[in-house]
């Protein structure tokens, strides 16, 4: 299951009305290149591997990839968390996604309902229409035809929606590095899912002075780690909370980000990251990425999502269609893409043009200026 | 538009920044970069703060020194190519010369100036002098910088200090 698009026409946090991400290529692809940076979903329909969300602090980044996330997990489950939006708030979504061959559009509206104790938003007024892929589609699909789908059941002001029945992700792995940062719960799924030899590959990337972490059942409940060092004496019993003792944040980030993706490379899915840089060097990232677009590791057709503030990740690859600008104007935030939005100069790499500020997402100058002048006083 | 007052030494930019807090130079402060004069060489050692300004603004380097004979290099900022200028403000020998012509001293130091540099020639002939920062905050060197431009000839392609300040 791909995400096509996402739109909120109204009512989510500080989201401009008609708010819209499209994650659909925007360009002309040249068949007889090797596209390595595109999934072809279909005969003549791309999708890219990669969508980067630039823009300053405060503009919108974080939001967004929560909106993304949210979507992706609504898909899988049939719900959003309560605690996704604001108090007494209601917001209208509309997505479009590609699965199976099928393009479905959902729309619903989320309410945080102030009298509702549940833990998830109360859904309405849903809806659901397909249509299959036509060439004679625009590549935004604003002139498809869409029908509707008889067989989805619309919510009556309940919690949890029926279109997971369509969503149908065949195991994929949708997930975010966020919730799982810093810690080391998920070091059991890699372990189990990946096989001994690629965790143990992994930990050996970000910290060769391990030896094997190995999960640790007891009365058939997950109970820590066995934890090994290289040369070290006796293996120590870690319960997985207190891992940052034992481990940099570094290392727990890099491991979750890699395991996730690794994850994504073996079921397939969606991989959404805020801020992938955080606690990496540029290399580390960079590499992800080139393994990402590499089709003898990423055979599933996994796709990543992430925001950065590393402008030279925008030259690992040839596209400028699947990098959106986020801006914040007042209380609104907005969507711009590099492609469509700018004149992005093909003679220049776009790192060298996002450090230029083209694109508007280095900090304003006015409020440097004053704060240099405060403290010059 | 922002001007971009970038000095090769810091007698310049002590000079150039008495003169716009004294408001007598014709540029408004808040068009100026960072608000102050800067010491650097080559565009890249400030081009941080030149890339946070919006990408359509117009940027005009005014090059103040004594030697103008390298070029900016200006590939840091590609992207503004066309939105750059630059403007050469040459004050050679040296900017001591202002000095110099201060004290009315210029006929004494043309008989001197094969055997010595404008700053080596102010520390012997000028008495009062310690240094450039004391000096200027002593002295009002606009008439030195009109005369300056009556008695010097500079390249075509340079202007004198005299053409930053309000008539």
């Amino acid at each position: 299951m791909k995400l096509l698009k996402i739109k909120v026409p109204s009512g989510f946090k500080m989201l401009a009305k008609d708010f819209e991400i499209n994650f659909m290529t925007k360009t002309r692809i040249n068949k007889d290149a090797p596209n390595n940076d595109l999934i072809e979903l279909e005969e003549d329909f791309y999708y890219p591997i990669e969508t980067v969300f630039i823009g300053k602090n405060s503009s919108g980044k974080t939001t967004s990839l929560s909106l993304v996330c949210a979507v992706l997990g609504f898909l899988d489950s049939g719900r959003i968390r309560n605690d996704f939006t604001w108090e007494g708030e209601t917001f209208e979504l509309e997505t479009i996604f590609y699965t199976n061959g099928i393009i479905y559009k959902y729309k619903g509206s989320f309410t945080k309902d102030g009298n509702n104790n549940g833990e998830f938003l109360i859904i309405k007024n849903e809806s659901l229409e397909k249509t299959t892929m036509k060439d004679s589609y625009k590549k935004d699909l604003s002139n498809a035809a869409f029908f509707k789908e008889h067989g989805f059941a619309p919510n009556v002001g309940m919690d949890t929606s029926n279109v997971v029945r369509f969503a149908l992700s065949n195991g994929e792995f949708n997930g975010s590095t966020d919730a799982i940062g810093y810690s080391a719960d998920w070091f059991g799924v890699y372990y189990n899912v990946l096989g001994e030899a690629t965790f143990n590959a992994l930990l050996h990337l970000f910290d060769d002075s391990i030896e094997s972490i190995v999960p640790f059942e007891e009365n058939g409940k997950a109970n820590g780690y066995i934890f090994r060092r290289v040369g070290g004496n006796s293996p120590l019993t870690v319960p997985s909370r207190y891992f940052r003792d034992y481990l940099s944040a570094g290392t727990l980030r890099g491991i979750n980000l890699y395991g996730l993706s690794i994850l994504a490379f073996k079921k397939g899915g969606t991989i959404v990251v805020d801020e992938i840089e955080k606690s990496f060097n540029r290399n580390l990232i960079e590499n992800l990425i080139i393994m990402f677009n590499d089709k003898t590791i990423n055979k599933n057709n996994a796709s990543i999502v992430y925001s950065t503030h590393y402008s030279e990740l925008l030259d690992t690859n040839n596209r400028c269609d699947n990098i959106n600008v986020l801006h914040r104007v007042s209380n609104e935030i907005t969507l711009k893409n590099v492609h469509a939005d700018y004149d992005c100069r093909t003679d220049m790499l776009k790192s060298g043009q996002f450090n230029q500020n083209v694109f508007d997402t280095l900090i304003n100058y006015d409020r440097l200026i004053e704060l240099k002048e405060t403290l010059r006083k | 538009m922002k001007i971009v007052l970038g000095c090769e030494g810091q007698s310049e930019v002590l000079l150039v920044l008495d003169l716009l807090n004294k408001e007598t130079l014709i540029f408004d402060k808040k068009d100026i970069l960072d608000r102050r004069p800067i010491h650097f060489r080559q565009p890249r050692e400030i081009a941080p703060l030149i890339d946070i300004l919006p990408i359509e603004e117009e940027i005009v380097f005014y090059r103040i020194g004594d030697t103008q004979n390298d070029e900016y290099n200006l590939s840091c900022l590609s992207a503004r190519k066309d939105k750059i200028s630059v403007v050469k403000v040459c004050t050679k020998p040296e900017i001591e010369i202002l000095i110099i012509i201060n004290e009315h001293l210029y006929d004494e130091y043309l008989k001197q100036k094969s055997k010595m540099m404008p700053k080596q020639f102010v520390k012997a002939y000028v008495s009062e002098y310690t240094n450039f920062k004391d000096y200027i905050e002593n002295h009002d060197l606009r008439p030195a910088i009109a005369e300056y431009k009556r008695i010097k000839k500079n390249n075509k392609d340079e202007i004198y200090l005299e053409d930053l300040i309000k008539k």
